[in-house]
């Protein structure tokens, strides 16, 4: 069996400029390259020119332009809408780039760097929002030490979560990306992380409560809430990941890589 | 042609389930080489039939033993089925209208 690497750019060509979701890209484009690879497989038997048979297998495929509006007009208008590239959110790109792994950095390097980060950036907050919000209303509800207490549990949480939430982040990933065999892994990793929220969300209440109130801070109202939160993570997991898979991409023009397995 | 092509391919695929090479190569077999589809068309119109339930598609398993980028198998739906018969009617009205309008003698 070829390599489809000699068809990437033209796939790219065609698929790159679909507004689509990735799952969908991803799909056409590894059903165009197995189209790519049968067909210049023919085309090798019949000429015995590998370069040739690649060529001819392209211009059987049709014109570029052409076959990607058609790919496009198969796509749902929802879809196609809400595929639709926003400049605004280019910041976006910045930021996942700052946060996805280096290359050569091992899974809990990145996830020591992306806590110690993200728990610096939150504490800096507090030390602005904290004291406005407290000057704002003028007569604080709590006092300093219950605030404290307060903002120590939440950063201890964040970081926590932060690390744990990363490393997981990085197992799912590598799971997404074994699709034959990576199955159960999602699904144990997905419900993992509704575990892991929960967890995380008692684990705040449990610090606030050694604090100098002494009380649970939890109403019986928050628990739906926790739980909400818990059903939440597998998704956005799920989603986060398979983002960063789709950046990653987009960055690294469609490595052919993995279908060549 | 084009707006045929929906009614042919799931000609194709009443003969069992191809993925979209098969698929074409069964169209240029059937259409004794006088189709000339720009290969690349036939995906969407796969995926157009996969959004209407008409076909179904699955990803081959491991079990086809092949290295390279993977194939999706489409295979007709029931409701496939039934669509391509009420086309199937279609066509034969349409043609055998058109036919006696041309035939009539001047």
């Amino acid at each position: 069996m070829m390599n489809p690497h000699p068809f990437s750019d033209y796939i790219e060509q065609v698929v790159g400029p679909i507004r689509a979701y990735d799952t969908r890209k991803d799909r056409i484009r590894e059903e165009l390259a197995a189209h790519l690879v049968a067909s210049t497989e023919g085309e090798r038997s019949r000429s015995g020119d590998e370069g040739e048979a690649v060529e001819r297998a392209i211009r059987r495929m049709g014109e570029i332009g052409e076959l990607s509006r058609s790919l496009q007009e198969s796509v749902p208008r929802l879809e196609r809408w809400l595929c639709t590239p926003l400049p605004a959110l280019s910041w976006v790109d910045t930021v996942d780039r700052v946060m996805s792994p280096r290359p050569g950095e091992m899974p809990l390097r990145h996830a020591v760097r992306i806590t110690v980060g993200l728990t610096a950036a939150i504490a800096a907050m507090m030390l602005i929002v904290v004291p406005v919000a407290t000057t704002i209303q003028a007569r604080p509800r709590t006092d300093w030490a219950t605030t404290l207490h307060w903002a120590i549990a939440t950063l201890m949480v964040a970081a926590v979560g932060s690390l744990l939430f990363t490393l997981l982040g990085a197992a799912m990933i590598r799971a997404i990306q074994e699709p034959r065999a990576g199955r159960l892994r999602i699904a144990f990793y997905a419900v993992l992380s509704s575990v892991l929220a929960l967890h995380l969300g008692m684990s705040f209440a449990w610090i606030v409560s050694l604090g100098p109130r002494q009380v649970w801070p939890f109403a019986r109202s928050d628990w739906p809430r926790l739980l909400a939160a818990s059903l939440l993570a597998p998704p956005l997991l799920l989603y986060a990941a398979r983002e960063s898979i789709a950046r990653q991409r987009r960055r690294d023009p469609w490595g052919l890589d993995e279908l060549a397995r | 042609m084009r707006g045929h092509l929906d009614a042919m391919v799931l000609a194709a695929l009443e003969r069992g389930e191809a993925h979209g090479f098969e698929v074409l190569r069964r169209l240029e077999e059937l259409g004794c080489g006088a189709l000339a589809l720009k290969e690349g068309t036939l995906y969407p119109v796969l995926y157009r039939l996969e959004a209407a339930a008409l076909v179904r598609g699955e990803w081959e398993g491991d079990s086809a033993g092949r290295r390279g980028p993977r194939r999706r198998i489409y295979r007709l739906t029931d409701k496939g089925k039934r669509d391509l018969a009420r086309r199937r009617e279609d066509w034969t009205h349409f043609v055998s209208v058109v036919g006696r309008i041309l035939r009539a003698p001047a």
